[in-house]
């Protein structure tokens, strides 16, 4: 029950915020999400046994998260500024051997998995509209919701066992024959001069993204040896448990409707 | 449409149906042209990146848009994106163009339910083809409308544009005994159109930066301190209010034309 209210209001306070805010404001509340996200991620590379230079790595995934809708420089730059800058952290401290290479990696990381997305998610805003941001978050939460449910009700074969043990092929099934066509349907009516097969085709990609950043954040969290990123959502978890599959849609969707 | 399809549109009582009624529905100007400065300038005075003030202007766009078409002006033409704009930062040029399309697949119902035909001047070989197919697409739908023309004026330069005249006109082997300023205007991207009446400039800039430089000759020029995104329905009525008052002489003395009366 928990879940299911701390969902429905979560939903409510994501439509209202893309709805009424203009893309820089949405770019400020995205950015405080960014650092929420940044922190559950620096806590599993921590578990990991890996440790990302902290402020560095948080600067950067901001940096990049705001350059990609309103560019004064370019997302590259920020990238590549903070590659040298981590790389100059990792050499200052006093670790050596393996654990170098995977600080330096941890860190890089964190702006394109984490920055990157969310940035797009604002870009969307700006250049499509605030209808086209909705349409991807519920295209994604339809995705999760269709591959849940028909999991719990034809679920036989699991889709990665070593991953999740939970994620069936039958679920998966079940997102790719509901989402794309709810994407269709929604983007007929709201994102007007796509034409519907480019929609179908873009929902199909959706779910296989969401797919893959669904297992992706399970597999680190594993790695860690953590159930959540975090408890901030009551029943739900920490913000990156919420916002994994959305992290490897959004970019698409962008690149998509550009 | 008319004047009383606009004033249907105005809530009695407000301060734009006032100015409205002040409009002589007889002396309207034929062609409004708009040059849409001062987004950038919007965004600055808000700390917000400048493509915020693009985006910002679109709604701006759409009112002068609506209410043009209400009030039945025959051409309205707005400066979109000058054959110099490129050189801006390369983001938010592109930027501007992502809007642009948006834009057009976004409006083109309104386009289509204000029976508005939309046509582009400039030099379209310059535009991404993406664009030009969306440009086309929407100029091709909008084609049998019979209400106002809207130009969007895209990589458009003044000089460009007489310079591609002139090559029309030669390429078309007419006699340069043959071309007079009436022949010349047929080579022109506003060709068949009416030469514009009123030229609004926003944000205070008094500049005419290479617009419709053979069209504006007698047009009446109207600035505003207002920039593009605040622009809104009521200074457009302002503005042709400020039209009206004025006499066209067109080079003569006496006796003077009140603006409007053809």
């Amino acid at each position: 029950m928990t879940r299911v209210l701390s969902g429905v209001a979560m939903a409510g306070v994501a439509v209202a915020l893309v709805w009424f805010l203009t893309p820089p404001a949405l770019l400020a509340v995205v950015m405080l999400l960014a650092t929420l996200a940044f922190i559950e991620y620096a806590r599993i590379v921590d578990a990991i046994g890996a440790k990302v230079p902290w402020w560095t790595a948080l600067v950067a995934t901001l940096g990049a998260c705001a350059m990609v809708p309103f560019p004064w420089v370019s997302v590259e730059v920020v990238i590549v500024i903070g590659l040298i800058a981590t790389a100059a952290n990792v050499l200052l401290s006093d670790r050596v051997g393996a654990p170098t290479l995977a600080d330096t990696a941890a860190a890089v990381l964190a702006p394109v998995y984490i920055g990157l997305p969310l940035g797009a998610l604002v870009a969307i805003d700006l250049v499509a509209g605030r209808e086209a941001v909705l349409i991807l978050m519920g295209t994604v939460a339809v995705s999760d919701t269709a591959q849940y449910y028909s999991g719990r009700a034809f679920g036989r074969r699991p889709l990665a066992p070593r991953r999740s043990p939970k994620k069936t092929i039958e679920g998966a099934v079940g997102g790719f024959v509901v989402a794309p066509a709810v994407l269709v349907a929604a983007g007929t009516l709201w994102l007007p001069g796509i034409d519907p097969l480019r929609l179908g085709l873009l929902g199909v990609l959706l779910v296989l993204a969401g797919i893959i950043g669904d297992l992706f954040e399970s597999m680190l969290k594993r790695a860690a040896d953590l159930k959540d990123s975090s408890h901030l959502i009551p029943g739900h978890g920490g913000v990156l448990d919420r916002i994994d599959a959305l992290l490897f849609c959004a970019p698409i969707f962008y690149f998509f409707i550009r | 449409m008319s004047l009383d399809q606009l004033l249907a549109w105005i809530p009695p009582g407000s301060t734009d149906r006032e100015l409205a009624c002040q409009i002589q529905p007889d002396r309207l100007p034929q062609h409004v042209a708009i040059i849409m400065d001062g987004n950038g300038r919007w965004a600055g005075k808000r700390h917000l990146p400048r493509v915020e003030g693009h985006r910002a202007g679109i709604q701006s766009v759409r009112e002068v848009l609506e209410t043009s078409a209400r009030l039945g002006l025959e051409v309205l033409t707005l400066y979109a994106f000058s054959v110099e704009n490129w050189k801006r930062p390369p983001s938010e040029v592109s930027t501007l163009m992502l809007l642009l399309k948006r834009y057009l697949r976004s409006e083109l119902s309104t386009l289509l339910d204000n029976d508005i035909r939309f046509h582009v001047i400039g030099r379209l070989e310059g535009l991404s083809p993406d664009i030009r197919a969306e440009l086309d697409d929407a100029a091709r739908r909008t084609a049998d409308n019979k209400g106002l023309r809207f130009n969007i004026a895209l990589n458009y330069g003044g000089r460009t544009e007489i310079v591609d005249a002139a090559r029309a006109a030669m390429a078309s082997g007419l006699s340069p005994d043959a071309l007079d300023e009436d022949r010349f205007a047929q080579f022109l991207y506003t060709a068949g159109q009416p030469d514009p009446d009123l030229l609004i400039r926003t944000s205070g800039e008094m500049r005419v930066s290479n617009f419709l430089l053979w069209q504006i000759a007698y047009a009446e020029i109207y600035v505003t301190e207002t920039y593009w995104p605040d622009f809104r329905r009521r200074d457009l009525l302002e503005a042709i209010v400020a039209y009206q008052k004025r006499d066209r002489r067109y080079g003569g003395i006496t006796p003077p034309v009140a603006a409007g009366v053809k």
